[in-house]
């Protein structure tokens, strides 16, 4: 997909596949790395130096577009009447705080453009995300995790309130630590998507074509781990989430794509909950061709701490014939 | 007139089944009959392959040689038909397809079969060019449009090539030179008694 389109339909922008390709006209494809962080830390400029992308009016690093800024360099009167009514309508008394990401005329994209320059700015790059909890990625063990004696030197975030919401990542870790809960759940759970399905899969396990190519939900099992619990490929089994005693009851794959001690499952599967076939409550007309268990009946505790994002993709279960 | 034929280069398809989808919408093809599938060897292993199968609309086709009521035929393009009106179900067809192309509908007691139904090539039928019988039976018809089978138009990353022999294979031989390697076309042997070189 050519994403994002800059401007109007009728500027026919091609869209931005690589969002800094400074090689470019920003007309025809280029871009500048957004200037999102500021403009300046610890004296230094945030913006670029020495880098624009091509035919920009602009030679230097330029912080994001606001009616402000436009002002400044004398842009704004290229606007039309229309455009200026409704940036002065959105700013109220404050119109040169109207950004371009808030002007609904979409009139300041169109005047930078036209001057060859990013509306959303020229700024450098970073490596080190100051304003996150990590600035730079460090390793913290999941928190169920298949080698506990990491824990003490890895351990998630400390417990804290986030907006509204306390994060108790840290108290969950330790509890599943002294519990040794790693013995009682020694598979590795990830989950993932398939080719014929999107997201939770309701529209596209109730179209028919996509429905027919992924009839059951399904958890890859190695072949190692499948031998040490009799597991047949294409069998009926339960696997069993580390918290609360949920199980879910899916096909085994058995297959070398996955390593010794991991398990995957796609995602797009509901409708089955526990063993039991939920159909019968959809509202008439709407349930999916396919049905099968969710995965996330399965997974555990744990949130981004920035983002509030939950974390399917790392944690423990079990997998058993019954 | 064009040889036409298909072409599915196994070091490029990835299994992402939209020859498969888009043969079942394009056509109408109903649950359980599939015209064109993906089959994965070595599924999950290192050297795992794929490739997207349906009739090759073969030279000297098996099925016409077995069919006792000679339903099918081929066209000015190179094309494999039969004609529904004919068939009988017996699945000789099946038996002798090296390809599994005939497919059937379990209609019936005893599980005596329909009607064989397979890929048309998206040529259609005996019936007129794009008349509703043709499209109620065979599905639609691309060739007479002028347009090559949809399969292969929709493939994502080109492995599944249909036209004329001689273009798709030229096709496939510079692709093979560029990058240096190339399984052989896959089914060209059996289904054209002829292989690429390169």
């Amino acid at each position: 997909m050519p994403w994002p389109c800059w401007g109007k339909p009728e500027l026919r922008h091609p869209g931005t596949h690589i969002l800094y390709n400074t090689d470019l006209h920003v007309k025809e494809g280029g871009g500048t790395f957004r200037a999102r962080f500021g403009i300046e830390r610890n004296g230094e400029t945030l913006l670029a130096e020495d880098s624009y992308s091509r035919g920009s009016d602009l030679t230097d690093g330029y912080p994001e577009f606001t009616m402000g800024v436009l002002k400044k360099l004398g842009w704004d009167s290229e606007l039309t009447a229309e455009e200026r009514a409704i940036i002065e309508k959105i700013g109220g008394g404050n119109i040169d705080a109207v950004s371009w990401a808030i002007d609904l005329s979409g009139g300041m994209q169109r005047i930078c453009l036209e001057h060859g320059v990013m509306h959303y700015g020229n700024g450098k790059a970073r490596a080190n995300a100051w304003n996150l909890p990590d600035p730079v990625p460090v390793h913290r063990e999941p928190i169920y995790t298949p080698r506990p004696e990491l824990v003490a030197k890895y351990p998630t975030r400390p417990d804290e309130r986030q907006f509204r919401l306390p994060n108790i990542g840290m108290s969950v870790q330790k509890g599943a630590v002294d519990r040794n809960i790693a013995r009682e759940f020694p598979i590795i759970l990830t989950s993932g998507r398939l080719v014929e399905y999107e997201g939770g899969g309701e529209e596209t396990r109730s179209n028919r074509w996509l429905a027919e190519l992924q009839q059951d939900m399904f958890v890859e099992v190695n072949v190692g781990d499948a031998a040490d619990r009799g597991i047949k490929d294409g069998q009926w089994i339960w696997v069993y989430g580390a918290e609360g005693g949920a199980k879910i009851r899916v096909k085994a794959l058995v297959t070398e794509r996955v390593g010794r001690g991991v398990a995957w499952m796609p995602f797009h599967f509901s409708g089955f909950y526990q063993g039991k076939d939920m159909r019968q409550f959809y509202p008439e007309g709407t349930d999916p061709i396919v049905l099968g268990e969710s995965v996330n009946t399965i997974t555990t505790y744990g949130y981004d701490p920035v983002t509030g994002m939950q974390e399917p993709k790392a944690t423990l279960c079990q997998i058993r014939t019954s | 007139m064009a040889r036409m034929k298909f072409l599915c280069d196994a070091d490029r398809c990835i299994e992402c089944n939209a020859c498969v989808t888009a043969c079942k919408n394009e056509h109408d093809v109903p649950w359980g009959i599939n015209r064109r599938r993906v089959v994965t060897i070595n599924d999950g292993k290192a050297g795992e392959r794929s490739v997207s199968m349906a009739c090759m609309h073969c030279t000297d086709a098996p099925c016409a040689a077995v069919c006792p009521v000679n339903c099918f035929y081929t066209t000015a393009d190179a094309v494999v038909l039969h004609s529904k009106n004919l068939c009988i179900g017996c699945g000789y067809c099946f038996y002798a397809c090296p390809f599994g192309a005939p497919q059937y509908p379990k209609v019936g007691n005893f599980g005596s079969r329909g009607k064989m139904d397979k890929c048309t090539y998206c040529a259609g039928g005996p019936e007129a060019d794009l008349s509703t019988a043709e499209y109620e039976r065979y599905g639609s018809n691309r060739l007479a449009e002028g347009k090559l089978p949809l399969c292969a138009e929709m493939c994502s990353t080109k492995s599944l090539l249909a036209g004329d022999g001689e273009i798709i294979a030229a096709i496939y031989k510079e692709r093979v030179l560029k990058r240096g390697y190339g399984s052989g076309a896959w089914g060209w042997q059996t289904a054209y008694r002829e292989t690429i070189t390169t």
